[in-house]
């Protein structure tokens, strides 16, 4: 089990209270529905021990990106050397926590992107990427969402695929 | 906290397909095997032949994913892909282009896979009888790498998984064998679902 396994989020208000997705004091599970952006200034990922790894501060009209990217893997690898066939451990279930802001200024869509991979590396970006890890998170927007403008398709066999720009990604599904 | 997601398979008739989870199958991977029958055993009946000439198919397989416990807001953005190099010459499974609706209340998009058993299955796209909402296919090895993965819709409400027992929609994928294949049980080939969770 890795830290993206075990961390929970964690909203931080603008009195100073949390919203847990797991209380470490016990109580109830809470969704990231429940949380009130209204009165949400940080939002931070904690460790088993209760300790912030990664914090987003918020306000300023930014917008949080979260979500827990799994990728689940069928099939088997095998080693055949010597004429045998010894099954290659492997996990078949991980998971990558993606976090970070989007900001909208003079009509651009600004972003600091958090990748925390299942093995312990941390990368960051300001853009979204194609492939898969890297691929546009749709998160629920704090703030109204600006004007919708396709920019371009990748793949006319894939109309899917279409790739916007000026919008957080509520908006963008909408529009599929 | 988190979502339990499952990979099914579903077989049968077009009235009343069987949903199988592949982590149900049996104990270790594989857990899809392709085959000239519709059914979604991990056995060695009814291998593909290898033609003199041309080709010959397996049975296509409708395959989705289902959230099957857990507590969760929504699950959406769900991608497949490959990880190579594939099962080597004379061998292609392809992916039908389009994902055809399979939804918690629904599976409009079925269309059981036909062919002759033990032989040859038939073709998803092209010819008579074929799938009814496949018009064209792309090969899993080479068009969908992490780099270009395979975009899996959705036909649950908004669009997203929010309740246990939602599923994505179908990708359908079949074996296609021609003359220069080799014989035998092939090694096992990696494929990867993702999706995203808040």
């Amino acid at each position: 089990m890795g830290i993206t396994d075990t961390a929970k989020w964690r909203a931080v208000y603008n009195d100073g209270t949390f919203l847990y997705e797991l209380d470490p004091s016990g109580g109830k599970p809470n969704s990231f529905g429940d949380i009130d952006f209204d009165r949400i200034v940080a939002f931070e990922i904690v460790n088993e021990k209760d300790i912030a790894v990664c914090r987003v501060n918020l306000g300023n009209g930014k917008r949080l990106i979260f979500t827990r990217r799994n990728q689940m893997v069928t099939g088997q690898l095998f080693n055949t050397e010597g004429g045998g066939r010894v099954p290659i451990p492997m996990k078949h279930h991980s998971r990558i926590i993606i976090l970070g802001w989007q900001k909208t200024v003079n009509g651009v869509n600004t972003k600091a992107i958090f990748y925390l991979l299942a093995d312990g590396r941390i990368e960051m970006d300001d853009e979204w990427k194609t492939d898969a890890v890297h691929y546009r998170v749709n998160t629920p927007g704090l703030l109204p969402e600006p004007e919708l403008i396709p920019t371009k398709i990748v793949d006319k066999k894939k109309p899917q695929e279409k790739v916007y720009s000026g919008s957080n990604d509520s908006a963008f599904k909408n529009k599929k | 906290m988190t979502a339990t997601v499952a990979v099914y398979v579903e077989t049968g008739i077009n009235a009343s397909p069987v949903a199988v989870d592949t982590t149900n199958i049996q104990d270790a991977p594989p857990n899809i095997r392709f085959k000239t029958a519709d059914d979604p055993t991990i056995d060695t009946n009814n291998p593909i032949p290898i033609p003199a000439s041309g080709t010959k198919r397996s049975f296509w397989k409708h395959i989705f994913l289902k959230a099957v416990s857990g507590t969760f807001l929504k699950i959406d953005t769900i991608k497949f892909f490959t990880n190579g190099p594939g099962f080597g010459t004379g061998i292609t499974v392809f992916i039908g282009l389009e994902t055809p609706v399979r939804n918690s209340g629904s599976t409009a998009g079925y269309d059981q896979a036909t062919g002759t058993v033990g032989d040859d299955g038939d073709e998803m796209v092209a010819g008579t009888p074929n799938h009814d909402f496949i018009s064209d296919k792309d090969d899993a090895f080479v068009d969908f790498t992490p780099s270009t993965p395979k975009t899996v819709t959705i036909s649950e409400q908004d669009s997203e998984i929010n309740a246990i027992g939602e599923t994505s929609n179908y990708i359908v994928a079949q074996m296609d064998v021609d003359s220069t294949a080799g014989p035998g049980d092939l090694d096992n080939e990696i494929w990867t679902f993702q999706y995203d969770e808040i």
